[in-house]
Order: structure tokens, then sequence, then C-alpha cells
């Protein structure tokens, strides 16, 4: 690996992921703060009609 | 650390700069390193290569183990158990759910793999009245959603759901969501109708929102496949629709299919609606679907890579990747609690998504209505009336998906198209690896560049 081309793309991510601290050469991207439990987010696109189109967006406000 | 080894869900794709993001895919646990790490990770060489602490923290997150397969295998299995319980929690609190109405099986065009042609008799049957509409979200709908949902997405298809045979029913169904916030509709058409049903869509409510067209590559490959019932070309057609959807401020998802040996077509068309200015106009969704033959290991590495290249260019030019995968920007964003994974591909088998056909049958897959004996359920004198492939519908997932178990993309996945696994492989409890696999590696790949760029 040449550490100034990993130096450069470190920086870039750790610029948003204000948590991150590198261990070695290995940058930790996501789940920082706590690796357990689960949120009520649910990744899946059954909600997104045929052929998965993106979800259409809800602006107003539901009954 | 005695027995230690890569994890059998650990995933990797290259994001250049010399760096590769591993993902695993039952920790979830993303991590930017080494390209070179990655390779002897993924070669299982002895681990001399790593530091003692980044050894430690590789275990930590799950990209190395110190459990057999077998085990591993076990511990995965109760995750996806817990996923389970947990998912259907969620969804019974957020009450959204998903109705597509069938408006006709007849379409105007004769498309060369269209799964619908072996509806030759089904087509001839009337499309949807408008006062079967009516009577669906008086008598019906209470029986098929009983807690009523908080969001309603509606899908107009077909057949060609924009004919304008279709008018007096989509006139109704444009009524009732006028009258709800909670609702949103979207169709899915081959746009060659659209002039003169373009008072039908636009950007306020009680109007058809979303609206997704097809293109099937470049115009030789688009006029090669998707051609009118008399044999006309449709390329021209469909992109003179997309510009006027932009006007009319409706939301457009371009789907661009992908034949096996054609990308040179893809790129094309990317190069073609790139020049119209209509590739990253900030109404149009981009996104690649492979079609349903298409399976990447058909794809040699060569033409993977061109695949991933003009990904990752779509990406960059539209600022959002080319799929369906948005989730994948959450998986990236996780800094507290992990977002619930996929345990099932779609909808299909779940008591919040329906299709249902103009003579009332309810069908669990759009590529299945118009089968009566795909049939999920009806409406024998008025009464909701399911049958045993709802059930058998509902029991597709990761723990009834041998193969999905052991995948390392399973949470990012969900096992496929049902539809499409019994088509090819005779049940629904199997897998369609399709082109996933590598939609879900590009997509984490094109967010994480993203999100590099903004920085």
């Amino acid at each position: 690996m040449k550490k100034t081309r990993m130096t450069e793309a470190v920086v870039g991510v750790a610029a948003v992921m204000t948590l991150s601290v590198m261990v070695g050469q290995i940058l930790p991207v996501n789940l920082l703060a706590d690796n357990s439990g689960f949120s009520t987010i649910a990744a899946a696109e059954e909600c997104c009609g045929p052929y998965a189109q993106p979800c259409p967006e809800f602006k107003g406000t539901a009954e | 650390m005695k027995n230690l080894r890569a994890s059998s869900y650990l995933n990797q794709v290259d994001v250049g700069n010399g760096t590769t993001l591993l993902y695993n895919g039952s920790t979830l646990c993303i991590d930017l390193v080494p390209t070179e790490y990655a390779r002897m990770l993924s070669e299982g060489h002895d681990l001399f290569f790593l530091l003692p602490e980044e050894k430690q923290h590789l275990l930590n997150r799950g990209h190395l183990t110190t459990l057999t397969p077998k085990r591993e295998l076990e511990e995965f299995r109760k995750l996806v158990s817990l996923i389970l319980e947990k998912r259907a929690r969620v969804d019974s609190k957020q009450r959204i759910a998903n109705l597509c109405f069938i408006l006709t099986y007849t379409c105007n065009l004769s498309c060369s793999y269209c799964y619908q042609h072996s509806l030759a008799d089904t087509a001839t049957a009337s499309p949807m009245s408008g006062e079967f509409v009516e009577r669906f979200f008086s008598d019906y709908f209470p029986q098929l959603f009983p807690r009523k949902p908080k969001k309603l997405l509606l899908t107009l298809f077909g057949g060609e759901p924009l004919l304008p045979s279709n008018r007096e029913a989509i006139a109704r169904i444009l009524a009732y969501a006028k009258r709800r916030s909670s609702v949103r509709i979207s169709v899915a058409t081959n746009a060659t109708t659209l002039p003169d049903m373009a008072d039908l869509i636009g950007p306020l409510q009680g109007k058809i929102q979303n609206v997704q067209v097809t293109l099937d590559g470049d115009r030789p490959l688009h006029d090669e496949n998707r051609i009118s019932v008399s044999g006309q070309p449709t390329f021209d057609t469909t992109i003179a629709a997309v510009r006027q959807l932009i006007e009319l401020q409706a939301r457009v998802s371009l789907r661009m299919h992908i034949h096996h040996g054609r990308l040179e077509s893809a790129r094309n068309l990317v190069d073609y609606l790139e020049k119209e200015k209509i590739l990253s106009h900030p109404q149009v969704d981009v996104y690649f679907s492979p079609i349903n033959t298409f399976d990447s290991e058909q794809n040699s590495p060569a033409e993977a890579a061109l695949f991933g290249g003009l990904f990752q260019e779509v990406a960059a030019k539209t600022n959002r990747p080319p799929s369906n995968l948005d989730f994948m920007s959450r998986f990236l964003d996780m800094q507290e609690k992990k977002i619930l994974p996929k345990v099932r591909f779609c909808g299909t088998g779940g008591d919040n998504f329906y299709i249902v056909d103009p003579v009332g049958d309810i069908y669990g897959c759009y590529e299945e209505a118009g089968h009566r004996d795909r049939r999920v359920g009806s409406f024998p004198n008025g009464k909701l009336q399911f049958r045993a492939l709802q059930k058998s519908y509902s029991k597709r997932h990761l723990l009834h998906l041998p193969e999905c178990i052991r995948c390392s993309a399973a949470l990012f996945c969900g096992g496929g198209c049902p539809s499409e696994a019994r088509l090819q492989k005779g049940t629904i409890f199997t897998s369609h690896c399709h082109q996933n696999k590598e939609f879900v590696a590009q997509t984490l790949k094109a967010f994480f560049l993203r999100k590099e760029v903004r920085t």
C-alpha cells in the first residue's frame, strides 16, 4: 500500500467520521459508538413498488 | 489468538487509492483497509501481516473470527431470527402499505423478453372498471388492511396502465388519493401513450407523482426489443415522453435494462442521456436493472470491470448510484445503532403488500399476476379469502433459504426474487442471485466515494 494514498483517503473519510480513530492502517467507517442493538429504520424496498422504484417522498401530514 | 480466520460473511470492494472497504454481512461493520490487506484476507493467508492491534480490531468488528464455519453459521441464524422478530414489530408499528393495481393485462408493446407473453388469454380480459375501484376502496380495502395504514403507496401497473381505456379507473383512484395526504401514486409505464394521459400526472396530491419508464439501451437495442404490437420502434417516443414528464414536474425513475453481452449499449445510452441533459436532471433517478435472465456469473472479468466502471461513472455524474439500493448509504452512516438489514428480498408474503387485478384476484408478486394458480387470495362473495400460497410466501426469508443463509451478502440482499427463483429452479425456497451481490458492492462503493468527495 502507498501510505500517501491511504492517508488521502483516510483524511477524506475522517472529516465526516469525527469519532474515527485509526487502528494501525485500518479506519473504522461505521458503528463507532455502539455495536449493539438495532434501530427501527429498516433496509428494504418493499414499499417501493414494481421493479423496486425509489420510494415516493411523503411531504404531507399523515392522516 | 488461536484459529483466527476471515469471517464467512466478510465482503470487500476496492474503492481506489490502494484502499478497500471491508463490510461484514453479519455484524454490518465497515472498515477501510489497505487493498493488500483485503487481498490477503480473501486468499486465506496467515495473518502475519497484521499488527496485534489491527488483528484485535478486525476480530472485534467481526471481519475475523475464532468460530468454526459451522458455529458462525449457527450464530448467524440466531441473528436472522432476532432481526425477523424486530422487523415484524417495526412493520406493525409503522403501517406502511403498498397496493398495486393491475389495471389491465393488455399492452400496446410487444417486448421480446416480456414475462407476460404467456398471458395471451388474460390480455383480452376487460380492464379494471371505475365501479370496481369504488367497490374496492369501500369494501375490499378494509379487509386487506384491517389496521388503517399510516401511509399508502399506490402503484398502477399492467399490461400498460396508461392506455386510454384505463382512464376511468385511474380517475377514481386519483380521486381517492386526492382526499388523503397519506397516499402517493406511482405508475410503471412504457410512456408511449403519455400525450393522451398527461393531465393525470403532476406533483400535486391527487395526481400520479412518480413515473417509472424503461429504456433497454441505446436506440438500436431499445428498438430491437421494445416494439409496438405492430412492430414499430419506440425509442424516440420514450425519450419524448421523459421530456414531457419533466415538464409535468413528475419524479421520473429511468430504468435502464442491462442485457448480457450488450454493455456497450448501456454505455451509449448513458452518453446519449448526458448529452440530452436527462441523465443528471434533478427530477430524474436513473437506475440499472439487469433483465431477469441475467446472471452475473455470465460476466467475464472484463465485462464485470466494464460494468463497475459505468456504474461508478453514472454515480459520479448523477450524485447517486444507479441502483435501487439507497439503503446502503445508511449502513455507511450507522454510528450508534444498526439499521435493520434485509431478511427478505421483497414485500411478497407480507401483510402490507398486495397486487390486485381487474377481476379482484390478489397476487403477491407482479410477475405472477394473471397466472391464477399463483393467486394468494381473492374476494369470493365479497369476502377476503387467502390461499395457502400466501403463507408459503410469508416463510420465504433467509432462514428458509439454505444457500442464502451461508452467503456473505445475505443481509444486504434478502435472497433474491422468489418468483424468478421458482421459474429458474423450481421453488421459491432457493436463491436468485441475479447480479445482486455486485450491485450491493458497487452501490456501497459509490456512496463511500460520494462521502469522500463531499469532504
